[in-house]
């Protein structure tokens, strides 16, 4: 066995949060370098834990990983359900606006590693990804696409089919996920990433305020 | 060899079986006259050019006790091949069976790994070839010398791959190169493809072209080949940086360029309000992106049809374009997202119209006689926005 990082404290399996802590130290360590070779056991490696330690706090790795895709989409959807019904146009942009940096900054660190895992694992364990799925980006694109049916039905937005608009507002934010997996190693997009978030959210509000001005 | 060498050879021999009227009548048999009288100079059925193999010599993969009696990194020799469809053909002689199959390329990597810790080497197979049935002990040299029709007296994997070095046209090949060698040719296949447009088109309005250009983008992403690709150049991006580069840099970038050039043409007209068109580019090609290529890639969603295509690229463009509109404009009445879905009448193939060769246009380019005949069939009379294939 491991001997686990200092950080984390050595009686973890004791701890009412103990799950939290290692969801979160291995959300850490996939924002690391990437190394989409060695799959997840390099992962909790990286993150100080060994497969029995997370065996003795989740019934199984998969529901690690599962638990890790929860925790991401609980944290990338944090900005609309802390504001499920928009009242105005500002402010649907503000929460859109919001839970687009956070959807980038994840897309950017955490989220290129986890992918780049899953897709290792995948091969191995086809259900799993599946669940992973369900767990986390389809939960993100379910939470937006309430939010933009609630702006909708509100009259603040022209949103004629959510899921639609959720999915593509999801694709415009995937930006740098795909320019990580794809240019390897990512170009670093840092400095630029809330003005390109804005003006994105920006155009994709307008997209859809404007086809409401004009509805009769 | 490559995709595009393949392409070429099949319409080589289309055109040559045209040429060709045999009226020999030499019908054995029960077999039917016109397979007998079509059978070529070597007897058969088709006539099909030599072709390049990847041959690879390897040393084992688990120990096993005769491997003390060959050389030390030549234990077992196999053959590749990739098809223009992204997968491999592979031929390997086991000692049970002769393993012939096709590999998608995540599969393919892994023997082409393989091959990578011993020698690789690229050869044209012989047609009709020397090789002899009555060679005798068909081990994994033996049936490889076969396979390229080639009359060896070797035993041995490393004695194979000693006779074939010491001929002129035989090229050491690394996995790298062949990744980003095959890559290059189906990415730049597919999305050449789809950037193409009809030259009437050019001349439709802005939400029209985007749409063209945005339904063939996602028909062209959507392809299975390409997403097996892609989903290879994702998982080999530590190993094969090179190969995933490529990937990006024939298909992503050639289409962020040809839609900023489309974006800043409609910007100087005034047409829409963008900042940064390369920006703009970046962003409509995520929203095309949307959910469906990241679930397609991780084998997860459905293949869309083409109509759910078209949804999807019309709501795209919607979107975008209005969201990019001048902002005298955005007071006007405009038609909703909603309206525009029957606005822009439907392509179903999104396929342009015949367009004469060498018509120009000032912005985007020439159509060239190479570029048409260097296309596929149904993509002839398009224009490539200034991509190098």
């Amino acid at each position: 066995m491991r001997h686990p990082t200092p950080a984390r404290p050595d009686n973890a399996e004791l701890r009412p949060d103990a799950r939290t802590d290692i969801v979160l130290a291995i959300s850490e360590a996939l924002a690391g370098p990437s190394d989409a070779l060695a799959g997840l056991n390099s992962i909790l490696d990286r993150a100080g834990y060994s497969e029995e330690d997370i065996r003795s706090t989740f019934e199984s790795i998969d529901d690690l990983v599962v638990a890790i895709a929860e925790h991401k989409a609980f944290l990338i959807s944090q900005p609309l359900a802390r504001r499920v019904r928009p009242s105005t146009l500002d402010d649907a942009r503000d929460t859109l606006i919001a839970f687009g940096l956070v959807a980038w900054e994840e897309y950017s660190t955490t989220l290129v590693g986890f992918v780049r895992m899953m897709m290792a694992e995948g091969t191995r364990n086809p259900p799993l990804m599946k669940r992973v799925y369900e767990a986390g980006p389809a939960i993100v694109t379910l939470k937006l696409r309430e939010f933009l049916s609630e702006a909708n039905e509100r009259g603040i937005l022209s949103i004629s089919d959510a899921q639609l608009y959720a999915e593509q507002l999801m694709g415009l934010l995937r930006e740098p996920l795909y320019q990580a997996l794809m240019l390897n190693p990512a170009t670093s997009q840092e400095g630029a990433a809330a003005d390109r978030v804005k003006a994105s959210i920006e155009r994709f509000v307008h997209g859809c305020a404007s086809a409401r001005s004009a509805t009769p | 060899m490559s995709a595009v060498n393949d392409a070429a050879q099949a319409r080589r021999f289309w055109l040559r079986r045209n040429r060709e009227s045999p009226s020999r009548l030499n019908v054995v048999g029960d077999v039917p006259p016109d397979l007998a009288n079509s059978a070529d100079e070597n007897g058969s059925p088709v006539t099909v050019d030599p072709v390049d193999w990847i041959i690879c010599f390897v040393p084992g993969l688990q120990r096993q006790w005769w491997h003390r009696f060959v050389d030390h990194k030549h234990k077992h020799v196999f053959a590749m091949r990739p098809t223009n469809t992204g997968s491999w053909l592979l031929v390997e002689p086991w000692w049970s069976r002769m393993m012939v199959t096709i590999l998608p390329p995540a599969d393919a990597v892994k023997f082409l790994r393989w091959g990578g810790t011993g020698d690789m080497l690229r050869v044209r197979e012989a047609v009709p070839g020397k090789a002899s049935q009555f060679r005798g002990w068909s081990n994994c040299a033996v049936l490889t010398a076969f396979v390229l029709g080639r009359s060896s007296w070797t035993w041995t994997p490393h004695g194979l791959y000693r006779e074939l070095l010491r001929e002129k046209a035989t090229r050491h090949e690394s996995v790298a190169q062949l990744l980003v060698n095959q890559f290059a040719n189906l990415v730049s296949q597919y999305w050449s493809n789809a950037l193409s447009v009809g030259a009437d088109q050019l001349s439709l309005p802005l939400r029209e072209l985007l749409l063209i250009i945005g339904r063939n983008l996602l028909e062209a992403m959507m392809t299975p080949s390409l997403l097996e690709v892609c989903y290879t150049a994702i998982r080999e991006a530590d190993r094969y940086p090179d190969a995933t580069r490529v990937y990006a840099q024939h298909g992503y970038k050639p289409a962020i360029a040809v839609l900023t050039k489309i974006l800043a043409k409609a910007k100087q007209a005034g047409e829409i309000d963008l900042a940064d068109c390369d920006a703009g580019a970046r962003q409509f090609l995520g929203m095309l992106h949307g959910n469906i290529h990241l679930e397609a890639v991780l084998q997860l969603g459905e293949i869309p049809t083409l109509s759910e295509i078209d949804l999807r690229a019309r709501t795209a463009v919607n979107v975008f374009l209005d969201g990019a509109k001048p902002p005298t404009r955005r007071s006007l009445v405009q038609p909703s997202a909603a309206t525009c879905l029957v606005g822009v009448p439907s392509l179903p193939e999104g396929r342009g119209a015949p367009l004469p060769t060498g018509q120009r246009d000032p912005a985007f380019g020439t159509i060239s006689a190479a570029d048409q005949s260097a296309q596929m069939l149904p993509s002839r009379n398009r224009i490539n926005y200034g991509m190098k294939r």
